[in-house]
């Protein structure tokens, strides 16, 4: 069984949830296809709040998260969630089942006035303490608008995206394939670089 | 101590360059300012019309591309005269193709500020000095003797230094080895929920 930490403080994060959330799987034999698997596994039995389902496919691994009803958020972990970022993927969980982090109103109308599909993709390493801000910021920008996709890769795992964006740092912030930032953002600036790469 | 920082003092050289699409070189002035707002690298040499020197010059000269896309200008220093640098580069197979300036240092002050002057040779060690925007040392290493050096590494080299440089305080240093350690869930809620 994977240890999660503080079951308490957990517990009482999923205490608030106003609904449960959905994870989907896609696993495979690779380690991170293994990896990912038995985390959500061991994960899910933490509260009844979880709800998941695991396919065998091919592609990259992933864990993407829905809402109650079924419908995607648009995030997406091809990570285990663990290390550094636990903090987010809770997060993200938590601003999926609602009631969620609070957010400026500005900050919530900006996003919602997103008009185009912007896929944010954060490389990460787990063991960077910078890149959760990142991440967090990514992922609750999907929850705010249905144009806004959050992928999060570990880097570690990913030499082909690490050659593409000669990579020496994390995190790396990728906007629809072709905007590259480095470095931790917050939501607002997480905000600004969608709204500079817009048509 | 330690030279990394340390600004470059001013200075003004001869120098033999001849660009990949020139039919012949030239001599130009190279002086701190030519150094001054862009990455270069100071690769510092014994002497011309020596064994391993040409192996490695000739090493950067066939990254020099790279280098200059990275926004890094290669200078050669070597304590002989423009002249000296011309003939070589003229004569033979190996320096002909070298397109970086070649600096003159005869009187050994560019060496002296760096600390790799040998003053019974009256020769410079092998040093590499990659120095920064602002003039100072951002990285740096002296071998002993004929150990040449690896052009591709120092490339790496200058490429790291320029992230670090932009993003230093906001990432990460990238560990390229999972570590089954760095899995351990980590979290803090207060105040954030």
């Amino acid at each position: 069984m994977q240890d999660f930490g503080d079951v308490e403080q957990l517990k009482a994060l999923f205490a608030k949830f106003a609904s449960p959330v959905r994870l989907k799987v896609r696993y495979d034999d690779s380690d991170l296809g293994q990896g990912i698997y038995s985390f959500i596994q061991d994960f899910c039995k933490l509260s009844d709040k979880l709800l998941w389902e695991a396919e065998e496919a091919g592609g990259i691994p992933s864990i993407e998260i829905f809402r109650e009803d079924g419908s995607p958020v648009g995030i997406v972990y091809h990570a285990v969630p663990g290390g550094h970022e636990f903090q987010s993927f809770l997060l993200a969980l938590y601003n999926t089942a609602g009631p969620g982090q609070e957010v400026a109103p500005e900050v919530a109308e900006q996003a919602k006035a997103i008009s185009s599909r912007k896929k944010i993709q954060v490389m990460v390493t787990l063991s960077c303490s910078m890149c959760p801000e990142a991440v967090t910021a990514a992922q609750r920008l999907a929850t705010l608008s249905d144009n806004v996709t959050a992928e999060i890769f570990d880097v570690i795992r990913f030499q082909d995206i690490i050659d593409k964006y000669k990579i020496k740092g994390v995190p790396c912030i990728v906007i629809n394939d072709e905007h590259v930032t480095f470095g931790k953002k917050n939501i607002n600036e997480m905000l600004a670089l969608l709204q500079a790469a817009e048509d | 101590m330690s030279l990394l920082n340390k600004e470059i003092s001013d200075f003004s050289v001869q120098a033999f360059v001849q660009p990949a699409d020139a039919k012949k070189g030239q001599f130009r002035t190279v002086s701190k300012g030519d150094l001054l707002g862009g990455w270069s690298v100071l690769f510092f040499y014994p002497a011309d019309f020596t064994f391993i020197c040409p192996t490695e010059l000739e090493d950067l000269a066939n990254l020099y591309d790279k280098f200059k896309a990275a926004g890094c200008e290669i200078y050669s220093v070597s304590c002989d005269t423009h002249f000296v640098h011309k003939a070589w580069h003229e004569s033979s197979e190996k320096a002909g193709r070298i397109n970086y300036p070649m600096l003159a240092d005869p009187t050994g002050s560019l060496a002296r500020d760096l600390e790799i002057y040998d003053e019974a040779s009256g020769m410079a060690d092998r040093g590499t000095f990659v120095i920064n925007p602002e003039g100072r040392v951002a990285a740096y290493e002296v071998n002993a003797g004929n150990v040449g050096r690896n052009a591709d590494e120092l490339l790496r080299k200058v490429e790291a230094l320029q992230f670090v440089a932009e993003h230093g305080d906001e990432v990460c240093p990238a560990k390229w080895t999972p570590g089954a350690e760095t899995l351990k869930p980590t979290f803090d809620l207060v105040g954030l929920l």
